[in-house]
């Protein structure tokens, strides 16, 4: 049988509710996972390993009652660290809000609370999820490998297989770029989709809470989850998510999916990843889809917007914090909030005329083609070695810099777009993630061409070398 | 002040009220490469058409 820990969401709720595995083994085989192997990944802040047995424990007895909660009952999930946790501590990454403990659950949570998930603890993020100083966290596919960022403990705990799924933030790629890097999958919701009440964010024009998990029925169980029964049902997975998932894929036959391969280009995407993009692409082709070339040189503007909705709403936020703790924020960061300070209400102007070309410009494509989707890389690398990772956010893309990543993926913030990202192959031995750009409230749709994708390729069963060590010494590089 | 990376005295004394003469002495160098960058980003931004009424409220659905 499959160890506990490995077992997917899906899995793992139906052994449960077959009550042929009890929360209280999955929490406990959970923990022996992270305890193996913690001390080389880093993925976590803080384990609230008191409440997430109390949690279990009441699930179990739930169960015994035949009183189940939802599509999550006993399934243990990671938390980032600016997603606010009732009574437990919320720092954001930063030593600024060292101490800082909240008293309410955020929406998000709250929301996976009743349907049934255990909070298992707080997984790291780059200070405030602005990805400009180094966590601590390492990759499963090599401790000397970019984890992701800026949800890297949350993408991390799911590649090692310490929690089967877990929430992130994207403000401009950090619940996608993770995902791609540990080889799983990650959706940013449609803007509005889920309630982000509760978030520690940079910019409420760009932020968006959504699931970091291993598989696209995973992400859908945990997206079911985190939305209220009328969105639920306004997405058309009302009652059974995998059953509306499964069938929205099967009446998948004629969809149609835009490529612009210049923007690739234009995005510095390297040579490797593009044939394995190619290959990605050819598997959609053959699975039914009809490609259709597409040119939206507009694309790159996203960068700029997000970078002064980004910039004036960090430090709107912050202001305070910055004068009261400007020597406890990691210099990259400050930078950005000091920065955010001179951001005029012209300049802002600009952004907010350039986000509405944008939409219009997306719009016309996909309607004018038809599209369910657009679909590009996700990062245009391999993750980098740490060495020699760049983190400057406001510089215009080379490959083995974040803001390329932003070229390909900060127009699904800018415009409130999903934005889902699942693996598609290897290069050099890495993960590579192919991005998928939806319509807007049409989350269902993007994750059933996913989902159609995954069952047709290997890649759901990607792991990293350390899947295999069970109760042993992991080999890593 | 140097008027080298276009942050003029007036926008770093803002920064300097907020955060102080020393911090803003230390991050002066990432903070003028960051500024430049920006400068980059808004030009390009000047370079989009514009579209509808400055200010109007935007909607993430396309059913308007």
């Amino acid at each position: 049988m499959t160890e506990p820990w490995a077992l997917s969401i899906d899995d793992a709720a139906a052994l449960i509710g077959r009550r042929e595995l009890s929360a209280g083994e999955l929490l406990a085989s959970l923990l022996e996972r992270i305890n193996q192997t913690e001390e080389r990944f880093q993925a976590w802040t803080s384990i609230d390993i008191e409440g997430a047995m109390e949690a279990a424990r009441q699930a179990d007895q739930d169960s015994a009652n035949h009183r189940k909660h939802g599509w999550l009952h006993g399934i243990p999930i990671g938390v980032k660290d600016v997603i606010d946790t009732a009574g437990w501590p919320t720092e954001a990454g930063s030593r600024a809000c060292a101490g800082r403990i909240p008293a309410a659950d955020a929406a998000s949570v709250a929301a996976l609370r009743t349907a049934g998930a255990t909070i298992l603890g707080k997984t790291v993020t780059h200070e405030f999820a602005y990805g400009q100083n180094t966590p601590p966290t390492r990759s499963p596919w090599g401790l000397d490998r970019y984890p992701g960022g800026s949800s890297a403990g949350s993408g991390v705990a799911v590649a090692a297989g310490h929690v089967p799924g877990a929430l992130g933030t994207d403000t401009a790629g950090s619940i996608r770029n993770p995902a791609a890097v540990n080889g799983i999958v990650g959706l940013r919701p449609t803007t509005g989709l889920v309630n982000t009440d509760g978030l520690v964010g940079l910019s409420p024009r760009l932020d968006q809470v959504g699931p970091i998990a291993r598989s696209v029925t995973d992400c859908t169980l945990l997206l079911a989850g985190l939305v209220d029964d009328a969105v639920r049902h306004r997405l058309g997975n009302g009652d059974d998510p995998v059953r509306a998932l499964r069938n929205r894929a099967a009446s998948h036959d004629s969809v149609r999916v835009g490529v612009d391969r210049a923007s690739w280009a234009e995005s510095g995407v390297t040579a490797d990843v593009i044939a394995v993009l190619e290959e990605a692409v050819e598997d959609l082709r053959r699975n039914g889809a009809h490609i259709v070339e597409v040119s939206l040189p507009e694309l790159r503007i996203g960068l700029p917007i997000t970078l002064v909705f980004c910039l004036l709403d960090a430090s709107e936020k912050y202001r305070t914090l910055l004068a009261a703790r400007a020597a406890d924020m990691a210099p990259g960061t400050r930078v950005m909030f000091e920065l955010g300070l001179v951001v005029t209400d012209a300049d802002l102007d600009l952004a907010l005329n350039a986000r509405r070309f944008l939409q219009q410009t997306l719009r016309r494509a996909f309607e004018e083609h038809r599209l369910t989707a657009l679909a590009s890389p996700t990062l245009p690398a391999v993750a980098p070695r740490l060495a020699d990772l760049a983190t400057d956010l406001t510089r215009d893309g080379e490959a083995a810099d974040l803001s390329g990543a932003l070229l390909l993926l900060s127009p699904s913030n800018v415009c409130g777009l999903p934005g889902l990202s699942l693996p598609c192959g290897k290069a050099g031995g890495l993960p590579v993630g192919m991005h998928l750009l939806g319509r807007p409230f049409d989350d269902l749709d993007l994750l059933a061409l996913g989902y159609r994708y995954e069952q047709e390729t290997p890649w759901k069963t990607m792991k990293p070398d350390c899947w295999q060590s069970v109760g042993g010494e992991i080999d890593l590089p | 002040m140097t008027e080298t990376s276009g942050l003029e005295d007036a926008r770093l004394a803002a920064i300097g009220a907020v955060v102080g003469g020393d911090i803003l002495a230390a991050d002066r160098p990432a903070l003028d490469e960051a500024y430049a960058n920006l400068v980059g980003g808004l030009d390009r931004l000047r370079q989009v058409p514009l579209v509808g009424e400055p200010g109007r409220a935007f909607t993430v659905g396309w059913d308007s």
